[in-house]
């Protein structure tokens, strides 16, 4: 059956990592054209099967009870096969397994990576990748081309001279016809222009389309064919039932374009920064002081890390999880820094038109807060302040809110506060404000049961009419 | 699609909770790192992730029960690697012994683990590999006696996921208004 294959320094190339089987079977290679997924490998007896990855149709059985290795085609594309080493012996009855494909990087197919100071510069990498026929059938009419969507940065080539980026069998790079052993050099050359944009993950992908045949000659192999289409083929013909037209074999493989690696920092004085947000600054390395200069006034900041390739976005830095922070300016000085709100709070009703007030909080260190404080509103009033001790580093606030009246709409929010001043002359500085929750009084009982009567002793049994 | 999630924490289990606006039935299908690890139809998954450890974490809702979720997959960039090998036909390994190496230093061994003669293959799954390294592995087969067989070699790979977020702290110069920005000790 057709074999072509794409060699890296006589070795074949390995497109796709494979990971997993069924017992008695090591998988050996993956064909490109699988893509990446997972496929199902299976067996009942000596009988093995092959799945690829998003196909619905198992391929046709393979007997492979000689043992030693064999190629299982898909049931839909024969072209994405596995290729298996089977020891008999180890074979159970019946069996089934995923097999998991996944993309490699610079295997071949996919050169090296691109470092971030030739992506500065731009850089022309040319190399090469041999076609092996494994087979001892003939190959014939092989034309090279990029799958259409794939990297237009890749350049085909027949003698290293002529370039084009062929995306059809039609007009792919011919590399006329191997017989059973004979090998073809393909050239490939990457174009990757200056000023490049990083690429964490660029997937190359070749096409290579030729007809199969019995080894001999082409003139012959098409009479015979037509012979056996026509029903007059003999037995002086043989092995015409392997004939095949457009037969593929793909390449695949990946590769990154690296940019510097870079510390970006983010800023904004309405709103903490979004990760989509463009950074003010960046840098190389740490600690950095950015030319800019801070206006009086409130500051959220943010930083990420940019390892050339993939942002690590913001850390969670706040005890809330807040990706930011926020600092107040004033007079040039970081003025306050605000103690951490409350980590969680609920209300609770009570009877009588109570509102309780549960909640806790965590600080300990130079920003801890000193007090709780319970701001509430009923009806749309004014908010009146209540405040309880904090107790460092952790502290449970159970604060009743007066019995309001029956129906009433009690508002409340929750934060705490540092005392920056003195005891005599405070000055009190609050955590940020969180979501405030509301309550719907409820101080009045149920009303009286619908009815009822007495009775002298207990009522009779029921007695039957 | 999920428009907002919860993340809970509790010792080594990270419980993500997310919430959908698609009308139920819906499947959630969970990635780590960009690798898919399953579907759920509940809302919620837990993940095993070590104190400190950063980590992220996509998910897909649909409606469609025969979603690809490989096709659909965000990037994968997985800060771990499963090492797969194929049992020795040796009769009398005894364990295998996992190691690794990181940019060319000494070797580590990351876990042994024992010969099952049931066992056709094995799989052995990394701790969180650092970020643009360059990393080897190697399966050593070791007889009852402490031999050491013949290694099965995995070519060394340069690992690039996404890196972790720094932790960082400010300070303002008064007389220049300006911030310097460091990291957090």
């Amino acid at each position: 059956m057709p074999d072509l294959r794409l060699e890296l320094s006589a070795v074949e190339v390995h497109h796709l990592a494979a990971v997993g089987t069924i017992p008695g079977a090591t998988p050996l290679a993956a064909a490109a054209r699988n893509g990446q997924g997972a496929g199902t490998l299976s067996n009942i007896g000596t009988d093995l099967q092959w799945t690829a990855p998003g196909s619905a149709t198992a391929g046709t059985a393979v007997d492979c009870s000689d043992g030693g290795a064999f190629t299982l085609a898909d049931g839909e594309d024969v072209d994405a096969w596995l290729r298996v080493a089977v020891t008999v012996a180890s074979l159970a009855s019946a069996a089934e397994a995923w097999v998991y494909l996944a993309d490699r990087y610079n295997n071949g197919v996919a050169e090296a990576d691109v470092d971030a100071e030739d992506a500065t510069t731009g850089q022309t990498l040319e190399y090469q990748l041999t076609l092996r026929n494994a087979d001892v059938g003939l190959a014939h009419n092989i034309a090279v081309y990029l799958e259409s969507s794939a990297d237009d940065r890749i350049w085909l080539s027949a003698d290293g001279a002529t370039w084009s980026q062929p995306t059809t069998a039609v007009a792919g790079v011919s590399l006329g016809t191997l017989l059973s052993t004979e090998s073809a050099t393909l050239y490939l050359k990457r174009i990757v222009a200056a000023d490049a944009a990083c690429v964490p993950s660029q997937l190359v992908h070749l096409i290579v389309n030729y007809d199969y045949g019995p080894s001999i000659g082409w003139t012959d192999w098409i009479r015979k064919s037509l012979c056996w289409y026509c029903g007059t083929a003999t037995a002086s013909v043989p092995t015409l039932i392997a004939v095949r037209l457009d037969c593929k074999l793909d390449g695949r493989g990946l590769y990154r374009i690296f940019n510097a690696a870079e510390y970006r920092l983010y800023r904004s004085n309405s709103a903490p920064p979004a990760e989509s947000d463009t950074p003010f600054a960046t840098t190389a390395s740490l600690p950095y002081t950015p030319d800019d200069t801070f206006a009086d006034g409130t500051w959220y900041l943010s930083m990420s890390y940019f390892n050339g390739v993939l942002d690590s976005g913001f850390l969670p830095v706040g005890p809330l999880g807040e990706t930011y922070i926020k600092i107040v300016v004033d007079s040039g000085v970081i003025a306050t820094t605000p103690p951490n709100g409350p980590l969680n709070w609920h209300l609770e009703l009570l009877p009588a038109g109570v509102v309780r007030v549960i909640g806790v909080g965590c600080q300990s260190d130079e920003y801890a807060p000193d007090e709780w404080a319970v701001f509430y509103a009923v009806d749309g009033g004014s908010d009146v302040e209540v405040n309880s001790t904090f107790s460092q580093p952790y502290s449970v606030l159970d604060s009743m809110i007066p019995a309001q009246a029956d129906a009433a709409v009690v508002v409340v929010g929750v934060k705490t506060r540092r005392n920056d001043g003195t005891t005599g002359s405070p000055t009190w500085v609050y955590s940020d404000a969180q979501a405030t929750q509301s309550v719907t009084v409820d101080a009045v009982g149920p009303t009286a049961p619908a009815g009822g009567d007495d009775y002298p002793g207990p009522v009779p049994e029921a007695v039957e009419a | 699609m999920t428009v907002s999630y919860t993340v809970t924490t509790v010792g080594d289990t990270t419980t993500v909770t997310v919430a959908s606006t698609l009308t139920p039935p819906v499947y959630y299908f969970w990635y780590l790192d960009g690798q898919y690890l399953g579907m759920t139809e509940e809302a919620t998954r837990a993940f095993n992730l070590l104190a400190g450890e950063q980590a992220r974490i996509d998910v897909l809702d649909s409606t469609d029960e025969d979603f690809d979720p490989y096709a659909n997959a965000p990037a994968a960039y997985p800060s771990r690697k499963t090492i797969f090998w194929i049992r020795s036909p040796a009769t009398d390994v005894d364990y295998y012994r996992v190691e690794q190496q990181a940019d060319g230093g000494e070797w580590e061994t990351v876990e042994t683990i024992p010969a099952d003669p049931d066992a056709w293959s094995y799989s052995s799954l990394t701790e969180r590999l650092d970020d643009l390294t360059t990393y080897a592995w190697r399966i050593i087969p070791v007889d009852v006696v402490g031999n050491d067989g013949t290694p099965l070699a995995f070519a060394a790979e340069l690992i690039v996921r996404i890196p972790d977020a720094p932790a960082f702290a400010v300070t303002i110069d008064p007389d220049t208004s300006k911030i310097t920005f460091a990291e957090a000790v």
